[in-house]
């Protein structure tokens, strides 16, 4: 399909109606889009504990949390990057809490999608962490776990609004 | 703190002091005459008068040995270090949507602030996950500087109360919560220790600046008036004790009631799947997949009824009144001659079942337009696809068995609208029905000829259209739906 059909099918599809971005999915709160469960890290933990635990679960953030679960920082792949590399020789002897983000922006689940973009947009930063009442994380959002949902949504639109017939 | 131990000799002078939470120990250590051959081991021997090995902190054994070997003393440095007990900690019910929360909206409280979209619940879906059951954890026990045991507490488990709507989510392993979903479609609610998914809003009051507009999931109930600019949309019913005031939109997927008055306006409209019933209508523009029920009077409304419109104890006065099957109403027009129009459409165009395929029809094309987006170039060409990554090729494989799938089902829809069109007409036996005043002004009309009553007519009578000799005709009254 090229641009100019593929330009003619969007019009079409609005002409008819077709909502490509269902109302109101801003609106919907961050847990409701199936939160992921997130990987916690004791503050004692060296930067070698965080590599292996990046590698072993195929992350790119790990929360670092007190004796008490609470949140106390973020560490992503980009502190790794920015901080860690060619600058730490002993990764082992090197403690997380040193090259975390201390205190990162975290919301409710309650708070809206549109509120955890605007907060990502704003703050420049791809991960937010989601904490209960307590402080205690409950799970992590990311850009592409929004994406994801936004796409989801879309297609889930297209059939709620038909009943097939065949 | 409180001193524990005292010891002397010619190396050293010790004095251990442990602290009120019992978890630190603290040395003060004087050097003697003989300091500079003061051991590492005499010192730990000391200590273990007082607490036990794996507490003590042999780094700072070694450098206050170092230390007292230079002739320098401290005062009050910690050597040995307890553990604190980890608490259990309690159950909780940690919500992952909004709750409904009157009065506690998301605006903002500084700069402008939309009234009308306060954003005060969420629409929950049937199978959403709503929640999550956190079970209470048993803590460990710690031990005190001298090797003793602290006593740890278990969190207590938190109690809740859910009711139909809400179940647990089976098939999930998880040791440290279990997640709740919700069963109907609706808002979340949690009143005390009970937390409910609610199928229908009620509004006790009017629908005003403290709610906003209204687009809910399951049915609507105001208790009182619907204030004028606010609108309602629902996928279930729609009930107004009260009053609508004016330029309201209402949208239902099933039946619209308001038991009060409605006034119209020129961006309102009533749109219900279903059915339409009004105390009393004026300026009203309303469709109806079903009946419009008029129960006083209706003036200057425009009704199309893709059923019939009945009025058996009302007055119609102005407007249009469009149906299929046709109308039953006690007095249509007035003693002024205002000009009231009904319009009888019984082709095969306007019965509500051709239009609802029709409507089928025009959604599915709708959707395989999306569908046509998201699946981009690889619909055309399909050849594509095995060539691309596994996990995008499923995706797109999976969204072409699904484009097929819907052009399969509008296909046959297309051919049902052929098999309508096809088959005999069925027999029409619309009338307009009238128990009171037919008034002088009143305009019967079908897509081919019209009559204009001159003269007012009494009731019971029924006026019923032709085809044949394309007249309307007086006949004795007969109802609308038998029994």
């Amino acid at each position: 399909m090229d641009q100019k059909t593929l330009l003619s099918t969007i019009h079409s599809a609005c002409a008819r109606g077709v909502q490509l971005i269902p109302p109101n999915i801003l609106c919907a709160s961050i847990g409701s889009i199936g939160l992921k469960d997130p990987f916690t890290m004791p503050m004692t933990a060296t930067l070698q504990d965080c590599l292996d635990a990046m590698q072993k679960y195929k992350v790119g953030s790990l929360l670092v949390c007190d004796a008490e679960g609470k949140l106390k920082g973020i560490f992503t792949e980009r502190d790794f990057v920015m901080k860690v590399m060619g600058k730490v020789s002993n990764l082992a002897a090197a403690l997380v809490t040193d090259y975390m983000t201390k205190d990162p922006v975290r919301e409710q689940p309650e708070a809206s999608l549109a509120f955890a973009l605007s907060v990502m947009s704003h703050g420049g930063f791809r991960h937010v962490p989601i904490v209960d009442h307590e402080d205690i994380p409950i799970g992590i959002v990311s850009v592409k776990d929004v994406v994801d949902y936004f796409v989801q949504k879309m297609l889930d639109g297209i059939f709620d609004s038909i009943d097939i017939d065949v | 703190m409180r001193v524990v131990h005292r010891f002397q000799n010619e190396r050293m002078q010790l004095e251990l002091s442990i602290s009120d939470d019992k978890l630190k120990l603290f040395a003060q250590v004087v050097p003697g005459e003989k300091h500079e051959d003061a051991q590492v081991s005499e010192l730990i021997e000391q200590l273990l008068q007082v607490t036990v090995e794996p507490l003590i902190e042999g780094v700072v054994v070694d450098d206050i040995i170092a230390q007292l070997r230079e002739g320098k003393g401290c005062e009050g440095r910690r050597i040995a270090k307890g553990e604190s007990p980890v608490l259990g900690r309690d159950g909780k019910l940690v919500w992952l949507v909004r709750r409904f929360k009157p009065g506690n909206s998301n605006q903002p409280t500084k700069e402008l602030s939309d009234f009308y979209n306060l954003g005060l619940f969420e629409n929950i879906e049937a199978g959403k996950e709503v929640a999550r059951l956190y079970k209470p954890t048993s803590g460990s026990p710690g031990m005190d500087v001298q090797g003793k045991p602290l006593p740890s507490r278990a969190g207590k488990a938190f109690n809740a109360r859910f009711d139909k709507t809400i179940q647990f989510k089976p098939d999930e392993s998880r040791d440290d919560y279990q997640t709740l979903i919700a069963t109907v479609s609706g808002y979340a609610h949690e009143e005390g220790d009970k937390v409910t998914i609610c199928e229908t809003l009620v509004i006790s009051n009017n629908l005003d600046y403290e709610m906003g507009h209204i687009d809910f999931v399951g049915g609507v109930k105001v208790g009182g008036d619907v204030q004028k600019g606010f609108h309602i949309k629902a996928r279930g019913d729609i009930e107004i004790v009260g009053s609508v005031l004016g330029e309201n939109q209402l949208t239902s997927d099933a039946s619209i009631i308001v038991r009060g008055f409605h006034q119209g306006g020129a961006e309102s409209f009533v749109r219900a799947r279903a059915n339409y019933t009004v105390g009393i209508a004026q300026g009203v523009q309303a469709e109806a997949g079903g009946t419009i029920s008029v129960k006083k009077e209706a003036r200057d409304c425009t009704f199309r009824a893709s059923v019939a419109v009945l009025a058996p104890e009302a007055i119609i006065v102005g407007g249009t009144v469009w149906c299929v099957k046709g109308f039953e109403g006690k007095q249509l027009g007035n003693d002024m001659a205002v000009r009231t129009v009904v319009e009888i459409r019984n082709e095969l165009e306007v019965t509500a079942e051709y239009r609802q395929v029709e409507e089928s029809i025009s959604k599915h094309e709708a959707a395989l337009a999306a569908l046509e987006l998201h699946i981009g170039p690889y619909l055309q060409n399909r050849k594509r696809v095995p060539l691309l990554n596994p996990k995008f090729r499923m995706k797109i494989t999976d969204l072409i068995g699904k484009y097929d799938y819907v052009q399969a089902s509008v296909e046959k829809l297309k051919e049902k609208i052929k098999a309508m069109k096809a088959a005999k007409p069925p027999e029409a036996d619309s009338r307009v029905n009238v128990t009171g005043v037919a008034h002088a002004g009143l305009v019967l009309s079908t897509s081919a000829f019209s009559l204009e009553i001159k003269d007012s007519q009494k009731g019971p009578i029924s006026y019923r259209p032709l085809e044949a000799s394309s007249e309307w005709v007086v006949q004795e009254y007969q109802p609308l739906f038998k029994g």
